[in-house]
């Protein structure tokens, strides 16, 4: 471990560029290390990201000593080199490649959506010669379909082969290649079908000319004039920091975070760590949907009718006031798992101190209480971080029962580039293997659903040195006693959470067994999972700390004037939900509650909504529920709001305003705030760097960095320019809340449901890719996803008379609604089992706790005259 | 427990491709002589080229050889359209290569690339009509000293004449071999 904190001593040698001397370490690449200096050397082929191609010739540099100028991003830095990157050879050798490239350009810059960010004009104004001397035609290719979210103009490739490489290398898929030989060399994939892959988009930015455009941004605007808000990402846990490009407060477009040149370029950040999933990049445009709630509701006899802020305000306190004096378990608040820091701090002001009840919790989308108990007591244990995984921290890299890729696709990307690279050992353990994470694995082991903990518990015997375990499990105990430190990831969404009562008692046992030096990662969809947590939205946690912690008690009344809430914890999500469907809730508000809208216990939340007098919904978008509410309250988008977010792996991220709520819609801070001012609450909050100093206080009392850090204060509407460190990562000051708590829990039960004839059990998971009603507002980009699928067993494919690509209809028990997924063959998939994504299948379990007890079972069934 | 194990560069499992079962002898004879399977790719598609009745690949065996080779479909298909000898479109059971490069030209390979068009009533790259022959472009076929010339399914025949053209497809339009001409 010592040796490992230690930086690894750096040769570093003398390059003369220029005739200045630079120092620069040993073997690093020239280029990069001229581009880090802000030397400019014109590229297209090389990324800082990428392996080097060396085919567009344009970073050629004068050497001394050599008669031909070479190609600096294929050359090291090395002692005594002396280089040119500005002379008349370099200069003409510059020239000459500009006009080879522009050879066959068809120059349509007018109608480019390249246009101002492209990296082909740029360089014909600094480096061209201004004017063509082509008289003869130019090539031409035709226009394919290509790939429903990327448009591709092969007239304008210049052959970087980035794309190409982006896909081998990131992508891990080879769906694009280089068609053809010589002048008739052509970009594309195998019969120019889509490209389908989860970080296809990327394709997008990294192509410097305007070969590869965006098909839902196609010919919407120019990159100069758009605002360009740098925020977080709040459609998966992963935390992704991203650039939402806006125009009149419509969203255009989503990137990585870009920066403005200093000649007035727009660029996106090459030189950065996080591409982003497709779904982050083109699964915002709801926010441009007009079916956006922009006034407040209230339930006359059987309608909603528009009501102006005031009466609504008047009736939520009105019914809040009314349980909240019929005593503390009549009162309840489920915050929605997209909330910020300070949405969730002052909702847990709410329940405490003015409402005096325990009864607030974020745990919805778990379906028992056992799995949301669970999955809290998980969260508390967590201290992985995957920064340590990238820079190779982390020997093995444990991954148990986590849809990664689908969940939270950049997490999983993390942990497979570092597998790739070899920075850690994988190890997976699954249900089934998804053929994308597990190919970067050592070892992945597939296990029947519900037995996965035993395989832990084997595991732990053989650490143990028990003499009975599998030899596969002592060979893995091998791997995991050799590795001087370690993580373990943990989903804990599968089938709703159904697996956590006997996954996470072994996987703690299991960290505790490994010791210190093994962090805890647990995965949760839950976008602020931990900031809910830390800001005491869940029903036995404090801002800070336990429900029963007298220092945090102390100094939230301190803070709050008074906290009447008990030191008992309330209950979870899942029991309150089932409290109200018994009729035992006066008054329930809902926050942004995302997860009930398709929730798998449809019934359970239908009654619940049914059987209490009042709800108080506060939403963006009308549902079901809104529809069901007493109160509707709109609110607003994360970058129609500012506030702070915790990430998955704990960091302090922060969400940066740009836009206006629409209508009437306030930021959600300032709805809760009103109704707890108007509930009699002591303090007020002027701002959300108010609130964020406060909560700062109680979740980090040493405060390591400064507010402006986070760019919560100021107007935060233009992107900093960042130094970037040899990492490429961008230096700023981070802060992470760490849960460090490991304890003991006892085991549940685990599921061994017979499956009937003909049946399969059904094991979903989340899926980012349009699981909840957000992805279906947002109507650019809805009909491009690529189609649902369920997975199937191949030998129970054949037997129930369906085969892959065929569509199938969902039946049984549990009922699902929404298109019939298509079929997709995985023969690690064990007998008997489905397996797909959330948004493939609509569940509709019942309500009662039997259900939930086993998974649900379901038949298919090909769908008639639907066959793809 | 019925734990199953995968493990990294483990042999993959057997394809299950139709292609895999109708040529296992031959797949398993070209395997060997290379120590990974996607090296075997040229070979395969040359498997498959000949064994189709319009000689050529198709979009699904690219697939299957894909799937036999561990590579993906796109990977295939680049190297099927890099070299000029694999076809994707129909063509003949014989296919006239016609040099391109200069010594033929200057020996008077476009008289003769455009006799030969003229006597089979055919364009480059389209077949005749009763599925016979076909003329390609190739570029330099290698065999300057002996120009013009023309690579007539894996037969040279060089020096050419008008007369060779004629005795050529006679000879092969009667089913006859060609392989004693020069």
């Amino acid at each position: 471990m010592e040796s490992k904190t230690l930086e690894p001593v750096v040769e570093m040698v003398t390059v003369t560029v220029n005739g200045v001397e630079h120092h620069y370490p040993k073997g690093k690449n020239l280029l990069a290390a001229l581009l880090g200096d802000d030397i400019p050397v014109p590229h297209y082929c090389w990324h800082p990201k990428l392996t080097v191609a060396g085919n567009c010739r344009l970073c050629m540099v004068e050497m001394e000593g050599n008669p031909r100028p070479g190609i600096s991003c294929n050359m090291t830095c090395t002692d005594g080199l002396k280089i040119k990157t500005e002379s008349d050879l370099v200069t003409s050798c510059r020239e000459g490649m500009m006009e080879f490239l522009l050879v066959n350009h068809p120059l349509d810059c007018p109608i480019c959506d390249r246009g101002g960010e492209c990296m082909l004009q740029r360089y014909s104004m600094d480096y061209g010669i201004g004017t063509a001397r082509v008289v003869d035609e130019r090539r031409r290719f035709e226009k394919p379909q290509f790939d429903p979210l990327i448009d591709i103009e092969r007239n304008r490739c210049i052959l970087c082969t980035r794309c190409v490489r982006f896909m081998d290398e990131v992508g891990d898929e080879h769906s694009l290649a280089i068609y053809g030989r010589g002048n008739r060399n052509y970009i594309g994939t195998f019969g120019d079908g889509p490209v389908a892959n989860i970080f296809s988009g990327n394709i997008i930015d990294i192509c410097p000319v305007g070969c590869l455009t965006s098909k839902p941004y196609r010919f919407k605007a120019r990159a100069w004039e758009l605002q360009q808000v740098v925020s977080t990402c709040m459609l998966c846990s992963a935390g992704c920091e991203t650039t939402t490009w806006l125009r009149d407060g419509k969203i255009m477009r989503t990137t990585p975070p870009g920066r403005r040149e200093p000649d007035g370029h727009f660029t996106i950040d090459e030189d950065t760590e996080k591409f982003i999933c497709n779904e982050g990049r083109f699964g915002n445009y709801f926010a441009n949907h007009e079916d956006r709630l922009t006034t407040a509701l209230r339930r006359r006899d059987e309608s909603m009718v528009v009501s102006t802020w005031d009466d609504a305000l008047d009736a939520a306190t009105g019914a809040l006031r009314e349980a909240a004096d019929q005593g503390p378990d009549k009162v309840a608040i489920l915050a929605g798992p997209r909330a910020t820091n300070e949405e969730y701090y002052l909702l847990s002001r709410m329940a405490r101190s003015t409402l005096g009840t325990n009864q607030i919790d974020w745990r919805t989308a778990f379906i028992s209480d056992a799995a949301a108990q669970m999955a809290g007591a998980a969260l508390n244990a967590s201290d992985g971080d995957l920064d340590k995984l990238d820079v190779g921290e982390y020997d093995v890299t444990l991954v148990v029962n986590a849809a990664l890729r689908d969940s939270t696709p950049v997490i999983g990307l993390r942990v497979k580039e570092a597998a790739r690279c070899g920075k850690t050992k994988l190890i997976v353990l699954d249900s089934a293997l998804d053929g994308w994470l597990s190919d970067q694995a050592e070892i992945a082991a597939v296990e029947r659903p519900g037995e996965l903990g035993a395989v832990v518990r084997g595991l732990l015997d053989a650490l143990r040195g028990g003499g009975a375990a599998v030899s596969e499990l002592r060979e893995l105990a091998q791997i995991f006693k050799a590795a001087s430190s370690g993580l373990i990831i943990l989903g804990l969404d599968t089938a709703g959470g159904v697996f956590n009562a006997e996954l996470v008692p072994a996987v703690l046992d299991l960290a505790r067994e490994l010791g210190e030096a093994w962090d805890f990662l647990p995965v949760v969809q839950a976008r602020n999972a931990k900031g809910a947590m830390a800001c005491g939205a869940q029903s036995d946690r404090l801002p800070g700390g336990s429900i029963r912690g007298e220092t945090e008690r102390n100094r939230l009344a301190e803070f709050w004037g008074t906290l009447d809430a008990s030191s008992e914890p309330g209950p979870t999500a899942p029991s309150i939900l089932r409290a109200a469907a018994r009729g035992e809730i006066t008054t329930l508000l809902l926050h942004r509650c995302d997860d009930l809208i398709y929730h798998p216990q449809r019934e359970l939340i239908e009654k619940a909504i049914e059987a209490t007098p009042n709800v108080i919904v506060i939403d963006v978008f009308p549902s079901w529920i809104t529809q069901a509410a007493t109160v509707v309250l709109p609110g607003a988008f994360p970058f129609e709001t500012e506030g702070s977010i915790v990430g998955a792996d704990g960091e302090m991220l922060s969400l940066v305003r740009g836009n206006q709520p629409p209508g009437d819609a306030q930021e959600d801070w300032r709805i809760i705030q009103t109704l707890d001012e108007r509930l009699g609450s002591a303090t007020t909050y002027r701002s959300v760097g108010e609130i964020f100093s406060e909560l700062l206080v109680s979740i980090a009392p040493a405060r390591p960095f400064r507010l402006v850090d986070l760019r919560l204060e100021g107007p935060g509407r233009e992107s900093p320019q960042r130094p970037q460190s040899v990492f490429g990562k961008a230096e700023r000051p981070t802060f992470k809340v760490r849960f460090t708590d490991r304890p003991e829990l006892k085991a549940g039960t685990s599921l061994a449901r017979p499956v009937g004839e003909g049946k399969l059990a059904l094991v979903w998971f989340y899926a980012i890719q349009g699981a909840d009603h957000l992805g279906a507002y947002s109507t650019e980009f809805a009909e491009l996803r690529p189609e649902a699928s369920i997975q199937l067993n191949p030998e129970d494919a054949r037997d129930l008379g369906v085969g892959k690509g065929d569509r199938v209809n969902i039946q049984g028990a549990p009922g699902a609604v929404g298109p019939p997924p298509v079929v997709c063959l995985n023969e690690t998939l064990p007998r008997g089992i489905a397996r797909a994504g959330a948004n493939a299948i609509r569940l509709r379990m019942g309500s009662g706790d039997a259900d939930v007890a086993g998974l649900p079972q379901i038949a298919i069934a090909r769908a008639t005259g639907g066959e793809a | 427990m019925t734990l199953q194990i995968h493990r990294k560069g483990e042999a993959a499992r057997p394809s299950s491709a139709p292609l895999a079962q109708r040529k296992a002898i031959e797949i398993e004879k070209i395997m060997k002589k290379y120590p990974i399977r996607r090296s075997a790719v040229m070979d395969l598609l040359f498997l498959v080229q000949e064994e189709h009745p319009e000689g050529r690949i198709t979009p699904e065996a690219t697939e299957e050889i894909g799937e036999i080779c561990e590579m993906t479909p796109a990977e295939v298909a680049q190297m099927i359209t890099f070299y000029t000898m694999y076809h994707r479109e129909p063509v003949g059971t014989h296919v006239f290569w016609v040099c391109g490069t200069l010594p033929c030209a200057l020996s008077g390979a476009d008289g003769l690339f455009e006799y030969l068009k003229e006597k089979l009533g055919v364009g480059l790259d389209e077949v005749t009509e009763d599925g016979l022959f076909t003329i390609k472009r190739m570029e330099c076929l290698g065999a300057c000293s002996e120009a013009p010339l023309v690579l007539a399914g894996k037969k040279m025949v060089t020096k050419l004449t008008r007369a060779k053209v004629d005795e050529m497809i006679d000879r092969l339009r009667g089913k006859k071999s060609i392989e004693d001409m020069t």
